[in-house]
């Protein structure tokens, strides 16, 4: 296993975006959220505008992987395909996209499960295509030597 | 990491590591405490009831862009007793860097060495190579009574001489950002060496 890195191009974005808003705009559907396993949120759909998209994806990516980590330890593989969270006022599901991305789909109680699953399934299918290629991916040259001075220019003056 | 190039973002993971009560949930509780709102997000804590850290701690930090790149940093920190090795192995994945926050006391020897060899055979595990990848080393609690000599601690954890280690007292403040900016900077360092 090698260090990840992921980068997406605007064009695969766009395309996310454009995926998880079709989805978000049926009925019952409240919050959309892609991450990686490290916990970093890729791509969001949010019927409320205000989730913290950041949090929400971190404590998934933790869930997920206990979730597969207890799977193992219970002498099956690490291999959980879908975590189904029935909540008093929603249904939350997380699926795993390949093998090193999560999507979260949280839903209200009335939408069928089957309904949810089946379309989180085929969300999944869709973004795996579009993200499959991106893990180990070498970073551009994002960060310069200029960077790193205004890098750390800026942390003096913060704190 | 992961570079959103849409939204013009770098999104980097480092995760504060060490054995139990070392002060690992202190360190972030001091760094939201002291950052201006406007640069970091809620912190999250999962407990038990006895107050200790079950899953992990989170804390995203926000820097101002930068080149048309805004750096963002989501601080984890691992639970630090024995019986979780599984959960601080799941929060070390994708991580760009490490802060272990050692136990100054004379007492805690045992669990420190322990401690520093399980972050090593984790990230082994993980496919870091250990001797390039960011890991800043701080030594907490220097305020209380029977705090080992540093050079003790050096020893005794084997850290290379060029490591970075840091002297702290994350309850008074004492270090904390240093160690922050010192980790901050080594991560955003090793992405352009692997650029």
């Amino acid at each position: 296993m090698t260090h990840t890195q992921t980068v997406l191009s605007k064009t695969q974005l766009t395309t996310l975006q454009t995926d998880m808003a079709q989805l978000g705009r049926q009925r019952g559907v409240r919050f959309i959220v892609l991450a990686d396993f490290s916990g970093q949120d890729i791509s969001a759909w949010d019927a409320a505008g205000s989730s913290d998209t950041a949090t929400i994806s971190a404590l998934a990516a933790g869930d997920l992987l206990a979730t597969l980590e207890l799977g193992r330890m219970l002498g099956g593989r690490r291999a959980c395909n879908l975590v189904v969270q029935e909540h008093d006022d929603q249904t939350v599901l997380i699926a795993r996209v390949g093998q090193g991305f999560l999507l979260l789909l949280a839903t209200a109680k009335d939408v069928p499960l089957g309904w949810s699953r089946l379309a989180i399934k085929r969300l999944a299918d869709r973004i795996e295509l579009v993200v499959g290629d991106v893990a180990n991916t070498p970073p551009p040259a994002a960060i310069t030597e200029d960077f790193e001075q205004q890098f750390q220019n800026q942390l003096n003056r913060i704190w | 990491m992961f570079i959103n190039w849409g939204l013009g973002e770098i999104n980097l993971k480092i995760v504060y590591y060490g054995p139990a009560l070392s002060g690992k949930t202190s360190n972030l509780q001091y760094i939201y405490a002291r950052t201006p709102p406007h640069l970091r997000g809620r912190l999250v804590s999962l407990k038990t009831q006895q107050e200790r850290t079950l899953l992990f701690d989170f804390l995203q930090l926000e820097m101002g862009k930068i080149n048309n790149l805004k750096p963002k940093f989501k601080l984890y920190t691992v639970p630090g007793q024995a019986y979780y090795a599984a959960s601080r192995r799941l929060i070390l994945q994708g991580t760009d860097g490490v802060v272990f926050v050692a136990d100054s006391q004379a007492g805690r020897s045992n669990e420190n060495l322990e401690s520093w060899y399980t972050m090593e055979q984790h990230l082994i595990e993980l496919g870091y190579d250990i001797r390039t990848f960011p890991i800043i080393v701080q030594f907490n609690k220097r305020d209380l009574p029977h705090a080992m000599p540093t050079r003790d601690l050096r020893r005794l954890l084997h850290i290379a001489p060029e490591r970075q280690c840091y002297e702290a007292s994350a309850v008074s403040g004492l270090g904390v950002f240093d160690t922050l900016k010192a980790a901050m900077t080594a991560v955003v360092g090793q992405v352009r060496k692997s650029a």
